[in-house]
């Protein structure tokens, strides 16, 4: 197979795989439907690209597909019963623990002091919580496809990222992910469900956060890009800023693809594009 | 020649045969990295070979060549240390495409068992580390000359090459463009301890 056969497949394989089952969950009208279609699509991508990883995975890459699947679960609390928003969070907590703990392992294993590790943990528990919290709140208010779409344009930009950084392997892991939220974009814009919205998070969360670790810590991307896309999600916070919600929507969107259009940008100025 | 002297010659002589002068006891060599090179042949394309070299060598030997079965051979490599003659390409090669260098920052070959080859020399049957997999390997020491050094003691040393095929190591990216099958090159010299 070609390397444009293997990159189109890449692409066409998960958003297939996303697309069937968020169709499938949209008839029985499950609103998990959008979380088990991009957490599916994605391992569908994920074992394209890197085959089946070993159990347990040796690469911390390679715990990507388990983890999405974690995030799922939350998904379920949600709409199973009387949601708890104890026990949803607590789930939530563990998947982003689980996540922050086993993209950086090698780093705990080969290089960080103790000091080092306890600093790296608890910033980045913190801040992929606290990404979570603040784009839960706004898709709490916002049923529609403004989460998804926002979420996917800089899932993709990391993808882009990742490919001008070294890592083609990361670039289509990213890129699996991003194409998973292209059915959701347009089914949250079909048929607006805040539980839906809500329920994917912590999955697209996992993917984007965890390629980002992967990509900063095991390859090349800069730590400006690095930055700007661990704080571009906060953006969706300024859909409250402004007395009519279309000014805030309109001004998060616009921050958004200004700071993915900015992460790229570093890209490519400090690119170190694979060169074989 | 007095017969005293007569008799420690004749005793000398006699030790010597039973012990077997030609064979050294066993000594141990740790790797002298200044002079030990690994490099690397792989297909570029299916038309050239492109090589490399890691510049981080260390490890150790012991050589008993009365008791072939009692020698070990164990030598790592840093990859963070691979050198393609391309900085940029070398990223590449430390990203989690190829080498995966952070998380796999080492590696290494250990002897599990070493026979006296029928044609002379070692084979030497072991482990190879790579990209967190282990797979069985096997190398042919043709011989290992053993000299003294010249700030005293011993330096011994080899060459020798092993064959992978980096796909059963986790490591099939870009295949084929960059071939399957990768050549190390080793001359790996040590100092007696």
């Amino acid at each position: 197979m070609s390397l444009v056969e293997q990159l189109a497949l890449g692409v066409f394989l998960p958003a297939a795989v996303a697309s069937l089952v968020m169709a499938v969950g949209i008839w029985r009208r499950s609103a998990w439907a959008g979380a088990l279609g991009v957490a599916a699509g994605y391992v569908a991508g994920h074992l394209f690209v890197q085959g089946m990883p070993r159990q347990p995975p040796i690469a911390a890459e390679d715990w990507l597909p388990t983890l999405a699947v974690l995030g799922v679960t939350v998904a379920f609390i949600d709409t199973s019963g009387p949601a708890s928003k104890f026990g949803r969070w607590m789930v939530g907590l563990a998947t982003v623990v689980a996540t922050v703990l086993l993209l950086t392992n090698p780093m705990i294993v080969h290089f960080w002091s103790t000091g080092v590790t306890a600093g790296w943990l608890t910033g980045l528990i913190v801040g992929m919580s606290m990404i979570w919290a603040m784009v839960d709140a706004t898709a709490s208010r916002n049923p529609g496809p403004l989460v998804p779409l926002i979420l996917g344009l800089l899932t993709a930009a990391l993808a882009v990222v990742q490919g001008l950084s070294s890592s083609i392997l990361l670039a289509r892991l990213s890129g699996a992910a991003a194409v998973t939220i292209v059915p959701l974009t347009f089914v949250t814009w079909r048929w607006p469900n805040a539980r839906m919205v809500r329920g994917v998070l912590p999955v697209i969360l996992v993917l984007y956060c965890g390629t980002l670790m992967a990509g900063f810590f095991y390859s090349n991307v800069s730590r400006g890009s690095a930055l700007i896309l661990a704080l571009a999600p906060a953006s969706l916070v300024l859909t409250r800023v402004g007395r009519q919600r279309r000014v805030g929507v309109g001004l998060a969107v616009v921050v958004a693809w200004a700071g993915a259009v900015s992460a790229v940008g570093i890209a490519v100025v400090t690119a170190t594009p694979g060169e074989f | 020649m007095s017969y005293h002297r007569a008799l420690v010659l004749a005793t000398t002589l006699a030790s010597a045969v039973a012990f077997g002068i030609a064979a050294p006891a066993a000594e141990t060599y740790t790797v002298d990295p200044v002079h030990s090179w690994v490099v690397y042949r792989v297909k570029h394309m299916d038309v050239a070979s492109s090589f490399g070299l890691f510049k981080d060598v260390s490890g150790s030997f012991t050589v008993d060549e009365a008791a072939p079965e009692n020698s070990t051979f164990a030598f790592s490599v840093k990859v963070d240390s691979i050198d393609s003659a391309n900085p940029k390409r070398d990223e590449h090669l430390k990203s989690p495409d190829f080498f995966n260098a952070k998380q796999f920052p080492t590696i290494s070959f250990k002897s599990t068992k070493v026979v006296k080859s029928p044609n002379g020399g070692y084979d030497v049957v072991g482990v190879l580390s790579m990209h967190g997999v282990e797979k069985p390997a096997a190398i042919k020491i043709a011989e290992i000359p053993r000299i003294k050094g010249p700030l005293g003691g011993h330096v011994a040393g080899f060459d020798t090459e092993l064959k992978i095929k980096r796909s059963d190591f986790g490591m099939g990216s870009s295949v084929p463009g960059i071939g399957d099958e990768v050549t190390l090159m080793m001359g790996i010299e040590g100092k007696a301890k």
